[in-house]
């Protein structure tokens, strides 16, 4: 005799209570949970401690090991390409950004783009937002591979940009010729390529951690 | 000290919250990494990596997922890394255990020995869910699966268990 209600319930279309009431008349069913709850206790009772006394010391010199180098490497390293600069140069861009729309001041007619430079402009802006939409496809699968810190990481950046980008054009709808605002669209733009260069960049075998195993 | 509060101290950079989480997390962390790598040489390397990558990342962490979920996860990529690894470079074979294969082998050892015998998904849903002992909701986060497919792999999990401990 067969039946599926076992199957059901363990697949989540039949509720606990649906499937407790069918077993009490299927033997099918009452006998495959049994079997289920016997395979599930043997599984549970491998939750056995490893005695393993040398770990934490290894892992603790590969830390102090992996500190002194990080330290090594920022000294050595210029300032600018460290990815804690490039956040806050997005942040200042973004401050900057805000400062402006918040204090309400109009830009001074050096400020306004004649129409032959918005123009330019716009060009470059759509041959920006072209290039990084053709990247995002691959930075997305790349993202996948990454380690979970990395991809954070980067996950965030690409959002602050985003917000950034986004609170520049609904300025321009209002202001289209903002020199100021255009400014920092162009930046952000620029940003979201490089980061996105960055990401496609990025190589699964270049992580420290697994130098240091 | 709960845990939330060790976690904020690591973050601080203290090496003894630090050892703290490491003592709270690194069994079950190496009974996953042993059924998924099958040696303990590879176990204890997978979870080395595990805490070192943690250190650097732990800033990172913001609460939002059970710290758990969070460890675990980085954990399956580094074994599914070392796997892919040893695919690549057709080293140790996947399905050597270290358990020895005596004619009379308990029921344990038989389940180890079946449990080291599933698809790598397969497998680290059913140590997670079975042997330690987590929610279909947490191990659906941990390997980025749904819960109907971690659902649907746990019971095909079972079915193929049971059918090698029956043989």
């Amino acid at each position: 005799m067969n039946c599926d209600g076992f199957k059901k319930w363990q697949l989540g279309k039949w509720p606990d209570e649906k499937f407790q009431d069918h077993v009490k008349d299927c033997s099918v069913c009452a006998e495959a949970e049994r079997q289920d709850r016997e395979l599930l206790d043997m599984a549970r009772s491998l939750k056995q401690d490893v005695n393993t006394p040398w770990l934490w010391t290894l892992i603790e010199s590969a830390i102090k090991q992996d500190v002194k180098q990080k330290e090594t490497q920022i000294l050595r390293s210029g300032w600018w390409t460290r990815p804690a600069f490039r956040m806050a140069a997005v942040l200042v861009l973004g401050v900057g950004l805000g400062l402006i729309l918040r204090s309400g001041l109009l830009p001074s007619q050096s400020g306004i783009l004649a129409n032959s430079a918005l123009k330019r402009v716009e060009a470059s802006e759509q041959a920006y937002e072209s290039a990084i939409s053709d990247l995002e496809t691959e930075a997305g699968t790349q993202l996948t591979e990454m380690d979970i810190e990395l991809m954070l990481l980067y996950r965030d950046r690409l959002e602050t940009i985003d917000d950034q980008i986004e609170e520049c054009k609904t300025e321009l709808t209002r202001n289209p010729a903002n020199a100021h605002i255009r400014h920092y669209l162009l930046a952000a733009l620029k940003d979201k390529k490089e980061t996105l260069n960055e990401i496609i960049d990025w190589a699964p075998h270049t992580d420290p951690a697994e130098s240091v195993s | 000290m709960t845990e939330t509060e060790i976690i904020k101290q690591c973050q601080q950079g203290d090496l003894a919250a630090f050892k703290a989480l490491y003592d709270m997390y690194h069994q079950p962390a190496l009974r996953i990494a042993l059924h998924m790598l099958g040696h303990p040489q590879d176990a204890e390397d997978a979870v080395q990596i595990l805490f070192i990558k943690l250190h650097r990342s732990i800033g990172q962490f913001h609460f939002k997922a059970k710290f758990s979920s969070y460890l675990f996860q980085i954990l399956k990529r580094i074994c599914f890394d070392e796997i892919r690894r040893r695919k690549r470079n057709r080293t140790a074979p996947l399905d050597k255990v270290i358990y020895s294969h005596e004619p009379n082998l308990d029921q344990k050892l038989i389940l180890e020995a079946a449990i080291a015998k599933l698809p790598e998904r397969m497998r680290m849903c059913f140590v997670l869910f079975a042997v330690e002992e987590q929610k279909q909701e947490e191990i659906a986060k941990i390997m980025e699966m749904s819960i109907g497919g971690v659902k649907s792999t746990l019971y095909q999990a079972r079915i193929r268990l049971r059918k090698m401990l029956d043989d």
